[in-house]
């Protein structure tokens, strides 16, 4: 059992898993995957996946814990969190060397597939990848596209609680619990997200614990009326 | 003005092999035999109108697009019913790939003009990839260019000014434009002031303001929606340094 502060996938739920069955290796624990898949490698908290201007090699794929990516150019410029079964590294796939920077937000452990294997694998096989992480690509262009309306939306309060709203659905997406977790980041990293001021952040949560939807205690959330929070979008 | 609103059928029914755009779209890497392969399969329908739908949320997902003249607008509902506006597509550009993960589309697309559009029925192009590898790796690499500049959108949108992001959006047409063979300077918005504020995150009123406001400092000249650009180095001068990477925001 996993401690409730470090929510893991189990393996049959993680996208590697898949990739490794289409790769025709049954074996759950990806053992023969050795040449292609780094798993489960420990990452310390603020440890750098990788940095702007690094050559691109790899998708990381959350096991546990939690990563964050900013801007390489603004290296305080938040653009996105990655929760336990989603991918890091797509956004710079098109390019040879990576235009943002990522690092774990906490302890945790990632699986890392090697992209450069990829051209040593038979034609028949590749197709299957391909095909996986293609789908995982689509996967993540719609995370990005719900991610881009909690951007437009006019209010923090709004903004506050479809982000968290989002948070919960992602979790959910992954078997893990989803009306009470702990927040993988800092308030400061959820305003610059967000495009708000982190006072902001603090008082709009603070409100909205006030009204009695979620229980806010450091980072520990519940959300107690999840459809309160929908119709808050919808005002 | 580059933007011609008559289209002749011939343009429409050029060949993949023979198409400006073959650089940019799916046929990007692959050997002549294999473009004349994926060329079989193209369908290179009536032109849309303005106002017409590719698709709507939720569609099932049967083809991917490809505008050849023309834009076209993808956009979803939000919450509260309103319009936000996803992205704008120039010729070259894919549509509707990101529906392989669900089997239906992920938002609805419209013509914003005339425009012609190559429609790739999708089971037909998986058939294809299981003997070109490489058209698959295309399809990968269009969709990471698509996240890559969803990602650079979340940081504009995240914290720049309501002057930067319209900078960077004029900009960015303007580079798409140009690497397409049009001009750089002088363009037709085909989208409207309105939905530039709904993909910018800004209200219609801010963004017509900008245009005024851009127009008195000389740095465009804005005739409804013929824009020229007079003076680029001072637009670019706009976007403070840190803020985006621009070459991210380009799509192919």
């Amino acid at each position: 059992m996993a401690r409730p502060s470090l929510p893991a996938v189990i393996c049959r739920d993680c996208a590697l898993y898949h990739t490794a069955r289409v790769l025709g290796l049954e074996s759950p624990d990806c053992s023969q995957l050795d040449a292609m898949v780094i798993r489960n490698r420990p990452v310390a908290r603020g440890e750098a996946l990788y940095a702007a201007g690094d050559p691109v090699r790899y998708l990381y794929l959350v096991h546990s814990g939690a990563c964050i990516l900013h801007d390489g150019r603004d290296p305080q410029q938040v653009t996105g969190f990655f929760l336990p079964g989603e991918i890091v590294g797509f956004e710079d796939l098109d390019a040879e060397i990576h235009g943002f920077s990522a690092h774990a937000l906490q302890a945790g452990s990632l699986c890392l597939l090697d992209l450069t294997g990829l051209d040593q694998l038979p034609a028949e096989r590749l197709i299957g990848v391909q095909r996986y992480l293609l789908k995982a690509a689509a996967a993540h262009a719609r995370l990005l596209q719900r991610e881009r309306l909690i951007t437009g939306l006019p209010s923090a309060e709004q903004r506050i609680a479809a982000f968290l709203l989002g948070l919960a659905k992602r979790f959910q997406a992954h078997g893990l619990p989803s009306n009470s977790f702990r927040l993988p980041m800092s308030r400061e990293e959820i305003a610059s997200y967000l495009g708000l001021a982190p006072e902001t952040v603090i008082r709009t949560l603070k409100k909205l614990a006030g009204r009695g939807l979620v229980s806010v205690r450091a980072r520990q959330i519940q959300i107690h009326d999840p459809s309160a929070l929908e119709r808050l979008l919808a005002a | 003005m580059p933007s011609n609103k008559v289209i002749s059928l011939d343009k429409i029914q050029i060949s993949c092999q023979s198409c400006g755009l073959n650089n940019i779209c799916l046929p990007l890497g692959l050997e002549d035999r294999d473009i004349e392969r994926l060329d079989a399969i193209v369908q290179r329908n009536r032109p849309l109108r303005r106002g017409n739908y590719l698709f709507q949320t939720g569609d099932p997902f049967k083809s991917v697009f490809v505008v050849k003249t023309g834009t076209v607008k993808t956009y979803t509902q939000c919450p509260d019913g309103s319009e936000q506006v996803i992205g704008f597509h120039l010729p070259g550009e894919v549509i509707g790939l990101d529906g392989i993960e669900l089997g239906k589309y992920i938002c609805s697309a419209k013509a914003l003009e005339t425009s012609a559009i190559c429609e790739v029925p999708f089971h037909k192009l998986e058939a294809l990839t299981a003997t070109i590898p490489n058209l698959q790796h295309q399809m990968f690499r269009l969709l990471s260019r698509e996240i890559s500049n969803d990602t650079s959108l979340m940081t504009l949108l995240g914290k720049s000014t309501a002057e930067e992001r319209l900078a960077a959006f004029l900009l960015s047409l303007s580079m798409r434009l140009h690497s397409r063979g049009f001009s750089a300077t002088e363009f037709n918005l085909s989208m409207s002031r309105q939905e530039i504020g709904s993909y910018l995150g800004l209200a219609l009123e801010t963004v017509s303001r900008l245009f005024t406001h851009f127009q008195e400092e000389g740095i465009l000249k804005v005739n409804r929606k013929y824009v020229e650009i007079l003076d680029l180095e001072r637009l670019y001068g706009l976007l403070s340094h840190q803020t985006i990477c621009l070459e991210k925001l380009r799509a192919p």
